[in-house]
């Protein structure tokens, strides 16, 4: 068959997302932008269509078409996932109160963008493919960051987001072009296996001449990725995005945009520098790696988690807390090995359930009380249970105690972490965890243990508290029941078992 | 010859960046950018590369820079910044940028010289002409060409969502 | 020409840390966005010389002028955005300095 046509079908689920971008753009054009619902439940079906196509390619081989796009399982894994957490945050502009006004088409039109993006991120090791992935998801972000202009808050949370992802996207150009130069080649696998010639290129022979400037390269490549995760020195951006940025949109930068940094983050290190390499020389350079990422992961967390401890606004310690999450999976990517990428996805996935929760609930408190500190919520348990008992559940997930999805997920980190010889990581994140607890608690304890002086009644928005309570329920589910998730991740593994 | 005009052309580049940075007048940092633009095609022509020559002063010289001036005119911003003396930079920031422009230009030059049997002298056999470039652009690079066309659509859908005026606006007034 | 390769990387690394510097000393957003496309193009600069240095003497290996021009379309895509919101920035706040992003932080 036609290799093109071959490669189209392959290409099919980021084809359709594609088209169902284009579609909700012209739609919203001839009905004029004044039904914004419908686009809403047009792009719902749509991501339902797509994420059904990507379903029944689970398990599939591996396989490259074009000479750069990976499909495999890892991949649809991450698509899976950024197909679902863009359904769900569907979900919240639709019943978000202040998105009603201006919830126009070009919203699901950037989130859509944003999406195929994170397709291409995801399923390739082809650098030039990475960095246009990368660029799409980045601009469709800033474009969603400052979607409220009028709003001072959203425009600086925007233009903040813009300055500083030039800054790394130039970083991460840079490092790309250095390695080009050094190895000729700008796919990873390649690079990795490229035997020396008249001129010496390939990963390995530029080793052994010098390793320094591949650190150099590699250490700017590196920024590009800490940016997406906002791991230090990268996350400076981080809490003031996701505080003006409007809460849909926050919730899809931390979670779907993370996610596509650490998959890609993963391909990168699963093809450079697996902790099984070929050579010598690469497993040497490649522990050297690992361990500036390990220590990069302990700042980050140390970092995260005790600026959180200081926040008044749920919605920046949100955001702190997301800091330290990242922290926390690149321990995963640390070991270099297959089951810490393992333990790194099946977090990933706890991450997800967890966070959508918790900004799901921070979304639903704006909308009744106008405010997202954490005082005004006091006794609000006692008015919105179900919602309420519900974010109990995601504290107790971020915070990793059992019987929740989090506490499996912090468990196989851990357990991988010391059988790698990370101890001291893994204590220092322990100790990490400790610290969440305070200021996961002192939500909960706001939420239950005061009492309230606000006589505004509770919203009722059916749909949306179920679906909170819907992702509670599987938090805990998942946590007790582990396996199903630990079946799908090992089914999706980047370097086979 | 050509040897020559390359090292002039690379001070030139130099020297024009160096004035993007340090000048107090935003015009003159946008010009000076341009003129650091035109140093680096004549660069990529000495090295044979002619399209990307073209491109360089088409797309960056023509259409980016004269966006950037198309701002700074808009806005008005074509007269030095106030404030006395360095009050224009930001000086919290200045031990750290200087200190991280040194450290990546000794990086540099330690790397270039660390890498032993280098190739040192070379020359392409003939030009990189539009054709080769066409051809691997629309062959193996046919897939990225298409992303790219992707992410300039949303690009200009992105621009038109940051720049407008809000429509919640127009309906109050 | 007949340069060595070493020569238009380390031009390339020159241009990159005068970019980073000014990208870290300027308050005039316009120019840190300037700065960026200086990064960009020490890129450029280095695809070519990378570029060149592998086609030396065989068949030509030109990913890296590709990549160039991808970069330039990157450079492009981030200076409209950026501008798109300078201006937007401007029309609420009359100024286009980095001081004024100062809605957001650590109370």
């Amino acid at each position: 068959m036609n290799p093109y046509i071959e490669g189209m079908q392959a290409l099919a689920p980021e084809l359709v997302l594609t088209a169902l971008a284009l579609i909700v753009l012209v739609a919203d054009l001839l009905t004029k932008g004044k039904d914004s619902r419908r686009m809403g439940y047009l792009t719902l079906a749509g991501l339902a269509v797509v994420g059904g196509m990507l379903a029944l390619r689970l398990g599939e081989p591996s396989q490259t078409y074009f000479g750069m796009v990976i499909v495999d399982s890892f991949g649809t894994f991450f698509k899976l996932f950024t197909v679902a957490a863009v359904a769900v945050v569907c979900v919240f502009i639709l019943s978000d109160k202040n998105e009603r006004k201006n919830g126009i088409g070009e919203y699901y039109f950037l989130l859509l963008g944003a999406s195929v993006g994170i397709f291409f991120m995801v399923s390739t090791n082809h650098l030039l493919l990475l960095v246009l992935g990368l660029e799409l998801l980045s601009l469709a972000s800033y474009a969603l960051a400052g979607f409220h202009k009028g709003q001072r808050k959203s425009a600086e949370a925007a233009m903040k987001y813009v300055v500083f992802g030039g800054l790394s996207a130039g970083i991460m150009v840079y490092g790309i072009s250095l390695l080009y130069g050094m190895t000729g080649t700008l796919d990873l696998a390649e690079m990795a296996t490229l035997a020396g010639d008249s001129i010496p290129t390939g990963l390995v022979p530029q080793l052994y001449l010098s390793a320094m400037p591949v650190g150099v390269a590699m250490v700017m490549i590196l920024a590009g990725f800490a940016y997406k995760m906002s791991v230090v020195p990268f996350h400076f951006w981080t809490p003031d995005v996701y505080e003006g940025s409007p809460t849909p949109v926050t919730t899809f930068l931390a979670v779907a945009s993370k996610a596509a940094g650490v998959a890609a983050l993963l391909r990168f290190v699963g093809a450079l520098f697996p902790v099984d390499g070929v050579d010598e020389i690469i497993m040497w350079y490649g522990d050297r790696f690992g361990m500036l990422i390990a220590v990069l992961a302990a700042v980050t967390m140390t970092l995260g988690n005790l600026s959180a401890l200081r926040q008044q606004s749920l919605k920046r310690m949100l955001a702190y807390s997301s800091i330290a999450h990242a922290g926390y999976i690149l321990i995963g990517v640390a070991t270099r090995t297959s089951e810490g990428f393992d333990a790194a996805m099946y977090y990933m996935t706890a991450y997800y359930f967890m966070n959508l929760g918790a900004f799901g609930v921070l979304l639903y408190f704006e909308s009744a009380l106008g405010s997202d500190r954490i005082e005004d919520m006091r006794g609000f348990g006692w008015k919105s249970p179900l919602i309420s008992i519900a974010m109990v559940a995601f504290l107790v997930s971020l915070t990793g105690l059992p019987p929740t999805i989090g506490f499996y997920g912090k468990y196989l980190l851990f357990k991988v972490g010391v059988a790698e010889g990370l101890g001291w990581l893994v204590i220092v994140a322990a100790l990490n965890s400790v610290v969440s607890l305070f200021y996961y608690f002192s939500v909960a304890k706001s939420l239950f243990l005061k009492e309230s002086n606000d006589e505004r009644p509770a919203l009722s928005q059916p749909l949306f508290a179920g679906l909170l309570t819907a992702i509670g329920v599987l938090t805990i589910f998942f946590g007790l029941f582990p396996d199903s998730i630990q079946e799908l991740v090992e089914m999706c593994s980047l370097l086979g078992s | 010859m050509a040897n020559l005009l390359f090292y002039l052309m690379g001070l030139g580049a130099v020297i024009g960046s160096l004035l993007v940075v340090t000048s107090k007048n935003p015009i003159t940092s946008v010009l000076s950018l341009l003129g650091t633009f035109f140093c680096l095609a004549t660069i990529y022509l000495l090295a044979g590369f002619q399209f990307l020559a073209a491109a360089q002063i088409l797309v960056y010289g023509g259409a980016i820079m004269v966006l950037f001036l198309f701002v700074v005119m808009l806005l008005n911003l074509g007269h030095p910044e106030e404030g006395s003396g360095l009050e224009f930079m930001n000086k919290r920031r200045m031990p750290f940028a200087f200190a991280a422009s040194a450290m990546l230009i000794v990086l540099t030059f330690a790397g270039v010289l660390g890498q032993g049997s280098a190739p040192g002298a070379v020359e392409l056999a003939h030009m990189a002409t539009i054709g080769d470039l066409a051809g691997l652009m629309f062959g193996s690079f046919l897939l990225p060409f298409e992303a790219a066309s992707i992410l300039l659509m949303g690009a200009a859908v992105a621009v038109i969502v940051l720049a407008k005026r809000e429509r919640t606006q127009a309906v109050e007034r | 020409m007949s340069v060595p390769t070493e020569h238009l990387v380390i031009l390339a690394g020159i241009l990159f840390s005068i970019g980073v510097a000014g990208f870290c000393l300027r308050r005039n957003l316009i120019v840190m966005l300037m700065s960026v496309e200086l990064m960009l193009n020490a890129a450029n600069l280095t695809f070519l010389a990378g570029s060149r240095a592998h086609s030396a003497g065989g068949e030509p290996m030109l990913e890296g002028a590709v990549f160039a021009i991808f970069v330039i379309v990157v450079a492009a895509v981030e200076a409209s955005v950026g501008l798109a919101l300078v201006i937007a920035l401007y029309r609420r706040q009359q100024t286009v300095s980095v001081d004024s992003l100062n809605q957001l932080g650590d109370a």
